[in-house]
């Protein structure tokens, strides 16, 4: 197994590399920018690459960018203090392997490389959690379990709004409140009658 | 029938060559001049004409060439001593006999022109015989039709003569058509001299029908003509024929003018035969007789007397006699004279000449009171009443002929001068209207300059407001970023600094605590990456947060490929979420929706939300929408134009670019 590692930040990156090195991992090359590190890829071909975003002459999602374009082998581990799912969405998007936050690098790397050498995808616990934010099937309130846009239907249905008027007062089509509305009556479980949903918002909203 | 004898112009046709003067035809330039061979001249040469030999000369000659078979040579011969005879007014009827016999014979034999020219004399001969039918049958089959010089010259001449032929035939109406074409065809030929002979034909016909001022006017304008081409024996004819009018309507410049005719009579030394000097003798004597100078008359009359019969023309005549009688008048009767005047009564009659009659009867009364004759005088007074009444009569016609045209005239001048009053009336009218439309378009447009104005101002203010509100902004901005970076982060250094020595996870924590309040803080000044990850996504993501912690429903409608460049994408971000936070902080909206479209030639944002809406004019310039006021800065940046509209039902901000290729 090995492994290059870039950081632009020398204090990191030796780090960096002392930490893959105790887990016992053969670090190969390392270096501070993203251009060498391309052409270390490119000429070395290591079986994975640890990479900071933000370096000077390519940052690591241009790094990995190439990667994917060229069909390189080298698989790909962002580490990063990106927080910012739109980042983590572009990465996933260019096929990185792993996602994992510096703050997080501790405790994390190690099952990172592991899942990664496994063939799986790793992403920061914390970076899964941003990007769940609504709609959790789990929680105890029948409430939460519906998306944003589920509650403001109901909210609007409470109000004895027609499917017609919601969408219009949405911007949406009324076939997409139709959607909506079959999906929370299925995410709540409400029983199979008429005015059902409605019986239920009102009775919600009411109290 | 009424005849009035006119002194006519003659035709100088052909003639030049022997003067060596003439006229320019300047269209038609004349054919070479005819050269007259030794026999010609002779015939031609007035000196001969009242030889006893001067018809044998010519017989033997033509006779000759006829032998000789020179049948044109013969016919040119015969043109020349008609013309010649017709130049010097004498009318032969053996040369006329003689051209008929010759027409006769060769018509079909000689060219156009040689047979046109027998003709016209032949109409000449007529004419001068007083026999207008005849005349006027030959001059109508003289008339050559041709374009030529000769040809032109020729039928205006006989154009002229038919004039006066059907004038004496009282066709007035044919006599005005003629001179017309003869004013024509001279014009044509550029014949100021024939000009002025025509209209001198004119003023005879006005003269015909009594009207005075008509006729006075045409021999004014015949004789400026006249004297404008110089030539003598013109402004002779045209005087000869002023003087007539002139002694017909009793003008005051009568006498005057038998002056200045008598010092063109003496100059034109070329042509004083006895015709011209009978007339001229005849006006002279008229005058003497007006100014008393009895014997100087008589003398003058005496001197013509024994001349008339050879000159054996009417007008001549005509004019003698007239001298002669207002000589009786004043002189007494001579018993010489009384049976010429008596014979003379039926023509005068049948001419209606009553102004000659008047002066007969007066003489012959005169006459008959002498000879104790009271039954012949009671008759001639009472005949001398008619006359002199016919005489009145025909003035007041004349006068009232005079007094209907001043009043026709007038009637026109005042129709002219109401339509002018009208059309200025008109004119003003459309002036006054030009003038108001002027003004509506000068006010429309100092109205606008005004407005203009106006906006610019308005606009000036906005943006200083706008500039002043960004650099506040920006100042509450550092200042936020500042409370920011000491109320957390220095502050929650601070407290990580005590607890340090405390559990390490507790100190874990606390350190994320402070990497997720930095995140915060550079999250709200820019987004993250925003040139690596695009327009779309960090849009989206935007959205996600105002959804969640707004309640704000927002759906989009995203068609975008990314043509912009990364600093113009930034500003589109920057007016959405701009647009979002109005929404969110003033809307009450339930929704908003955010579209990016791109079609070929533009790109065009649209947030649209279903808020209560407000005054965009009024709250644009009310110095207190920083937020619009971005917005539309913002798309002036990037070369779009935004425009906000806004209702009751809600607010839409568009925003069109047109990306520069």
């Amino acid at each position: 197994m090995r492994i290059l590692i870039a950081d632009d930040h020398p204090f990191t990156l030796m780090g960096t590399k002392a930490f893959v090195e105790s887990l016992k991992f053969h670090v190969e090359d390392i270096c501070s920018n993203g251009i060498t590190a391309l052409n270390l890829i490119k000429s070395h071909k290591p079986d994975l690459a640890i990479l900071d975003i933000n370096m000077p002459g390519m940052d690591g999602l241009e790094v990995l960018e190439k990667i994917t374009a060229q069909k390189l082998k080298t698989k790909v581990i962002l580490l990063t203090m990106h927080k910012e799912t739109t980042i983590f969405r572009r990465a996933n998007q260019l096929g990185v392997s792993g996602y994992i936050l510096k703050e997080n690098a501790q405790e994390e790397l190690a099952f990172c490389l592991e899942a990664v050498i496994n063939g799986d995808k790793y992403i920061s616990k914390n970076i899964s959690a941003e990007l769940q934010i609504t709609g959790s099937e789990e929680s105890d309130n029948q409430l939460d379990r519906l998306t944003f846009s589920e509650k403001k239907i109901l909210e609007l249905v409470a109000q004895q709004k027609t499917s017609k008027q919601i969408a219009e007062l949405l911007f949406i089509s009324e076939k997409t409140v139709e959607g909506h509305r079959t999906n929370i009556i299925q995410k709540l479980g409400l029983p199979k009658e008429k005015n059902t949903l409605l019986i239920w918002a009102m009775k919600q909203f009411s109290g | 029938m009424k005849h009035l004898f006119f002194f006519l112009c003659f035709s100088l046709f052909l003639v030049a060559c022997l003067s060596d003067g003439g006229k320019q035809g300047l269209e038609y330039p004349k054919a070479e001049p005819e050269t007259l061979d030794f026999y010609g001249k002779y015939l031609f040469d007035a000196k001969n004409i009242e030889k006893d030999e001067y018809k044998t000369f010519f017989f033997d000659r033509y006779n000759n060439l006829l032998r000789q078979n020179k049948i044109d040579s013969a016919g040119q011969l015969l043109g020349i001593i008609g013309r010649a005879l017709n130049y010097n007014s004498i009318n032969d009827s053996v040369i006329n006999s003689t051209s008929f016999a010759y027409l006769k014979q060769y018509e079909n034999k000689i060219s156009k022109n040689r047979r046109s020219e027998i003709l016209y004399n032949l109409g000449n001969y007529y004419y001068y015989s007083n026999a207008y039918d005849s005349s006027i049958y030959y001059f109508n089959k003289a008339l050559t039709h041709t374009q030529t010089y000769a040809g032109l010259n020729r039928d205006g001449m006989i154009n002229y003569y038919l004039l006066f032929s059907t004038l004496n035939n009282g066709g007035q109406d044919s006599s005005i058509k003629f001179a017309h074409k003869s004013l024509k065809l001279f014009e044509k030929l550029k014949d100021t001299s024939m000009l002025g002979a025509v209209y001198s034909g004119i003023a005879c016909i006005y003269n015909f029908q009594y009207n005075y001022s008509k006729a006075i006017r045409y021999e004014d304008k015949a004789y400026d003509l006249a004297k404008k081409s110089g030539d003598t024996s013109t402004i002779m004819v045209v005087s000869y024929n002023k003087i007539n009018s002139y002694n017909t309507f009793g003008h005051p410049n009568l006498l005057p003018f038998i002056d200045s005719t008598y010092r063109y009579y003496k100059v034109w030394s070329e042509r004083n035969f006895t015709k011209n000097q009978v007339e001229m003798y005849s006006w002279l004597a008229l005058k003497a007789v007006r100014e008393n100078k009895m014997v100087m008359a008589k003398r003058l009359l005496d001197e013509i007397k024994p001349k008339i019969v050879k000159v054996g023309d009417n007008v001549s005549e005509n004019y003698y006699l007239n001298a002669l009688a207002e000589y009786d008048v004043k002189a007494g009767a001579n018993p010489e004279n009384v049976k010429i005047y008596r014979d003379k009564i039926a023509e005068k009659i049948e001419n209606e000449d009553y102004l000659s009659l008047s002066l007969y009867y007066d003489i012959l009364h005169d006459y008959a009171l002498k000879n104790n004759d009271y039954k012949s005088a009671h008759q001639y007074l009472k005949d001398a009443e008619v006359a002199n009444d016919s005489l009145v009569s025909i003035f007041t016609r004349s006068k009232v002929l005079e007094y209907e045209e001043k009043y026709q005239t007038e009637k026109k001048e005042q129709e002219i001068a109401l339509q002018k009053s009208d059309l200025a009336r008109k004119n003003s009218y459309i002036a006054l209207l030009a003038a108001l439309i002027g003004a509506l378009v000068l006010a429309s447009f100092a109205y606008y300059l005004w407005n203009r104005q106006k906006k610019l101002k308005q606009e000036k203010e906005n943006s200083m407001t706008f500039t002043k509100q960004l650099l506040q902004n920006t100042e509450e901005e550092r200042k936020r970023i500042a409370g920011d970076l000491h109320d957390s982060i220095s502050h929650e250094l601070l407290n990580l600094k005590t607890i340090f020595t405390q559990d390490i996870s507790v100190v874990n924590s606390k350190i994320d605590t402070i990497i997720n309040d930095i995140r915060g803080i550079s999250r709200n000044l820019h987004p993250v990456m925003f040139d690596k990850i695009g327009l779309v996504p960090n849009v989206e993501q935007l959205l996600e947060r105002v959804q969640s912690q707004n309640n704000l429903f927002v759906t989009t409608e995203i068609n975008y490929g990314g043509s912009l460049s990364s600093a113009d994408e930034l500003q589109i971000y920057r007016i959405i979420q701009e647009a979002l936070t109005n929404i969110i902080k003033y809307a009450n909206a339930h929704a908003a929706k955010i579209a990016i479209l791109e079609q070929s030639s533009k790109i065009t944002i649209e947030i649209k939300d279903n808020g209560k809406g407000f005054d965009v004019k009024e709250t644009l310039n009310s110095g207190k929408s920083f937020g619009l006021h971005n917005i539309i800065e913002r798309s002036r940046v990037i070369g779009g134009e935004a425009t906000i509209v806004s209702s009751t039902e809600g607010t839409t901000i568009t925003i069109e670019i047109t990306p520069k290729s």
